[in-house]
């Protein structure tokens, strides 16, 4: 970056926000106070703009000045997504899901890989009782809505337009061809929120306790299937009608941390997730080059364990199977 | 020209960087290259800085234009070392390490957060063993070339000055106080790191895997010492003398992302984990707040093992070396 230019650079992206017919000198003297002279001196860049000037003609054309001068080469900015409960709610943030879904879902060439610490966020919307645990647990730990101080948990409190867009969300993740990187730690923390609310009494019976467990177990054997086919489906729905659009890997060397790339027509977009449920996005092509050439490492190093490898795709979903605990109800 | 509200900001913030002992305006004055003297009057706002020079500050000092404006544009900006050369530099990543933690280490108020996935690396310089390891492993994966390819480990290639500058890394860190919040998959990594070599054939020497289990034991009864003491110190120092202060966590409904904040005499700053080994950082004042919330969220439904709740310590330790001595005793066999 010349750093010599930044007022040419300032000028030179208002005028392509203007409209063809707008003076771009008349627009500056207005905003500044200063008259058309003094306005076409700092457009030609003869008087420069002090800090003052530049702030008011950032915000009135919306511009980023990080942005535009990529400041710094090893500067990288992010779109966030934030959940909070008064103006970014969980339905709001899983609309935005499913937008980017349909987004992605509508180029020629797409592709998502996805290295993960826990299970993919979407297959929890496959089975009501999971569905609705993860809700409860997310609204009440981790969003901390009033509505659940105090509440135990309940089926019912998962509402039925949530469940629907959780659905879709599934339905079209299941159409876009995937490489997901897991390892044997991703059931740990599913099941340990489980435990944690056994214990700390937020459970009105061990039924509910043992359906939950039960659709996780459902769950893990479907993903086993998926794996065993090659594509994603849905239950009830037959693999063989589907694409093969699916590669499992079963990483030993690391430990992930929920990372997805995603590619569509050779444009590439990373999404982090860094806390829970909120992530952030980027299309920096050097940083996702850096990320996509790290997962590749990891796949490297990987054991595929979806179409082939029998034997190790049941080794690997046995291992997580074996961690929840089975029948709790007579302990 | 009169002095400006929002010069007057940059450089509140610039010293707000700087810890104490260092001169403001020396610093400005060899970024600016200009004469102590002007970069005074520009402090003093007697002189108006131009946009370039706003640049020049905002690029060493690493603060954001858009919030100087306080500009909302929806963004937030990461700093890090994002493009590796061809060939992935150790000692270059441990230096940029050893920067940051000098850095931090230079402010009077100075406590770091660390959510953590896997053990903190200051930990492993702790043991030379541990150290040595986890070089041969991350070099391993990162590195291309078909030398390293066939390459077994081995103790002795493990250098001295890769070991110095760890060593370094740990003094500063063990003079911040820190609050690490850990799962119960704490050690996973190094474990499944060992014995996926070992399947590989790739260490040369098995009482040499012995011995970075048996490191890795004492590291972990080094970390129940200080989690005890709820001090840091050294585990080759005999009398553990007190360091930083030391609060330890135990979190068993998420698996942490190794998510580190620091809070630097009233500033905080994020360091967010990514591709693996690498951080990026952050201080974005609202991204920074909203990741401490979610930190004290995350400790009120963790169970403080540090100085207190003897009993829950103990099981959490137990646990690990639990793991360690399953893997010690198929080696035997």
């Amino acid at each position: 970056m010349v750093t010599n230019n930044i007022q040419d650079h300032l000028f030179q992206q208002i005028r392509e926000k203007l409209p063809p017919s707008a003076s771009l000198a008349d627009v500056i003297s207005d905003l500044l106070h200063v008259s058309t002279d003094s306005a076409y001196r700092r457009i030609r860049g003869e008087t420069p703009l002090v800090l003052e000037e530049a702030a008011v003609l950032c915000k009135q054309f919306s511009l980023s000045l990080d942005t535009l001068l990529s400041l710094k080469g090893s500067a990288v900015t992010f779109i966030p997504t934030q959940l909070n409960n008064d103006h970014y709610t969980f339905e709001q943030y899983l609309k935005d899901i499913l937008t980017s879904f349909q987004y992605i879902d509508s180029h020629q060439q797409k592709n998502i890989i996805y290295l993960t610490k826990d299970v993919p966020l979407f297959y929890h919307f496959m089975l009501r009782p999971l569905f609705a645990f993860r809700y409860f647990f997310w609204m009440k730990s981790i969003l901390q809505h009033p509505d659940f101080i105090g509440l135990k948990f309940s089926m019912d409190y998962l509402p039925s337009h949530i469940e629907r867009t959780g659905q879709e969300i599934l339905k079209l993740y299941n159409n876009i061809p995937t490489t997901e990187i897991w390892n044997t730690e991703c059931v740990n923390s599913v099941i340990g929120q489980i435990a944690y609310y056994r214990e700390a009494g937020y459970f009105h019976s061990e039924e509910d306790v043992e359906t939950i467990y039960d659709a996780l177990r459902k769950t893990l054997e479907h993903l086993k299937t998926q794996a065993e086919y090659g594509c994603k489906f849905l239950p009830g729905e037959n693999p063989l009608s589907k694409k093969n659009n699916y590669s499992l890997f079963y990483n030993r060397v690391v430990l992930g941390d929920n990372t997805i790339m995603v590619e569509t027509d050779g444009k590439r977009t990373l999404y982090l997730i860094y806390d829970i449920l909120n992530y952030m996005a980027t299309q920096d092509t050097k940083f996702c080059q850096e990320v996509y050439t790290k997962m590749q490492m990891l796949i490297k190093r990987g054991t595929i364990i979806s179409n082939v490898s029998e034997k190790q795709r049941s080794v690997f979903f046995n291992i997580l199977l074996r961690k929840i605990p089975s029948r709790v109800l007579n302990t | 020209m009169e002095s400006s509200e929002l010069q007057q900001q940059i450089f509140q913030q610039i010293k707000s960087k700087l810890p104490q002992h260092l001169s403001m305006v020396d610093d400005v004055a060899n970024i600016l290259g200009v004469s102590t003297d002007s970069a005074y009057r520009r402090i003093r706002g007697e002189k108006a800085l131009s946009l370039e020079e706003v640049y020049k500050l905002c690029v060493h000092f690493q603060f954001s234009f858009d919030q100087l404006f306080n500009f909302q544009s929806g963004t937030y900006m990461f700093q890090g070392e994002f493009v590796q050369d061809f060939d992935f530099n150790f000692l270059k990543h441990i230096s940029n390490i050893e920067q940051q933690m000098k850095y931090m280490n230079s402010f009077t108020q100075k406590h770091m957060y660390y959510v953590c996935k896997d053990m903190p690396i200051f930990h492993h310089f702790h043991f030379r063993e541990i150290a040595a390891f986890k070089y041969f492993f991350w070099m391993k994966l990162f590195i291309q070339s078909p030398e390293f390819a066939h390459k077994k480990f081995r103790f002795a290639d493990y250098s001295d000055e890769l070991f110095q500058t760890g060593r370094r890394i740990l003094k500063n860190y063990n003079q911040l106080e820190s609050t690490e919040i850990w799962n119960i998959e704490g050690i996973n990594s190094t474990i499944r790191q060992i014995e996926f070599y070992r399947d590989l054939d790739m260490l040369a020497d098995e009482e040499e895997v012995y011995q970075v289990y048996d490191a890795l034991e004492r590291l972990v009864n080094h970390l129940e010492v200080q989690a005890d003491a709820g001090y840091k110190s050294f585990a080759d120092d005999p009398d553990h003398k007190p360091m930083g202060s030391f609060q330890m966590y135990f979190n068993e409904v998420t698996l942490g992302d190794n998510c580190i904040l620091s809070v630097l005499d009233g500033n905080k700053v994020v360091f967010i984990n990514h591709s693996v080994i690498n951080f990026m950082l952050t201080r974005d004042t609202h991204f920074c707040d909203r990741t401490y919330e979610h930190i004290q969220n995350l400790m009120r439904k963790s169970t403080l093992i540090s100085s207190v709740s003897e009993r829950e310590r103990t099981r959490f330790f137990k646990h690990l070396k639990q793991r360690i001595a399953a893997r010690k005793q198929s080696l035997k066999e």
